[in-house]
């Protein structure tokens, strides 16, 4: 199945300064509360304006043009507690030339490896 | 099947051409197998193949009438489908905007 979210922009600025605010900024404009380290098998976690929270694992991370999660929200209030299906974030930058760079950005569904060979990779 | 994919499923039934036709089909209203194989380039069998996995992923639903059984859109999952891309897509322009922001603004 293709991506099934794709948005871009271009943004006036090198690769490298994008790749620093899209790895080192992201309470800047992901969300205001969000706890990553842009580390392959880090935690991300971000709490949304709502309460709800999104929750997982950073999967890429290419200097300067590859970075990757996967994270399921989670939301737990007076309706209970739900937690929503695994997606896969990827955000790739390019050149653009005349000092410009290209964000483009995939969300896909990502469904976790099923429990028997999660256990099997961790025996 | 599991039903703990929705919107994976949806999309993987919408994938195929023949299926896609069925789902036009069935939005001018209910059908019988034969009424869609008569419309459609495929065989009978062929139509209830892909019905039978339309209605797996919920998106069609059939109720029968002694032999006869009758095939309807159950608009629910395809409006939900819609909605997450929507919505999903919309927050993805925003943050964008603000990544754009937060880059320029630095300069």
């Amino acid at each position: 199945m293709a991506d099934d979210i794709r948005r871009e922009i271009t943004i006036q600025g090198s690769i490298q300064e994008v790749w620093r605010a899209v790895t080192e900024d992201l309470g800047a404009w992901l969300a205001a509360d969000v706890e990553v380290e842009a580390r392959v098998g880090r935690p991300i976690s971000v709490r949304w304006p709502d309460g709800t929270t999104s929750r997982g694992l950073v999967e890429v991370v290419e200097p300067p043009r590859r970075f990757a999660f996967r994270w399921r929200w989670i939301a737990d209030d007076v309706d209970g507690i739900r937690i929503g299906e695994p997606t896969r974030v990827q955000l790739v930058l390019h050149d653009a030339g005349e000092g410009r760079t290209l964000v483009a950005v995939t969300e896909s569904e990502a469904p976790l490896p099923d429990r028997p060979l999660a256990l099997s990779r961790c025996a | 099947m599991t039903d703990d994919r929705p919107v994976d499923r949806i999309f993987a039934a919408l994938a195929d051409p023949t299926r896609r036709a069925v789902i036009r089909k069935l939005s001018e209203g209910p059908a019988t197998v034969g009424g869609l194989a008569e419309d459609l380039p495929v065989t009978r069998q062929a139509v209830a193949k892909h019905l039978a996995q339309l209605e797996d992923a919920g998106l069609v639903d059939s109720t029968a009438d002694g032999r006869r059984r009758t095939y309807r859109l159950t608009p629910g999952p395809l409006a939900k489908a819609m909605d997450w891309m929507v919505d999903v897509g919309g927050e993805w322009d925003e943050r964008l905007r603000a990544l754009k922001r937060v880059v320029e603004r630095g300069r």
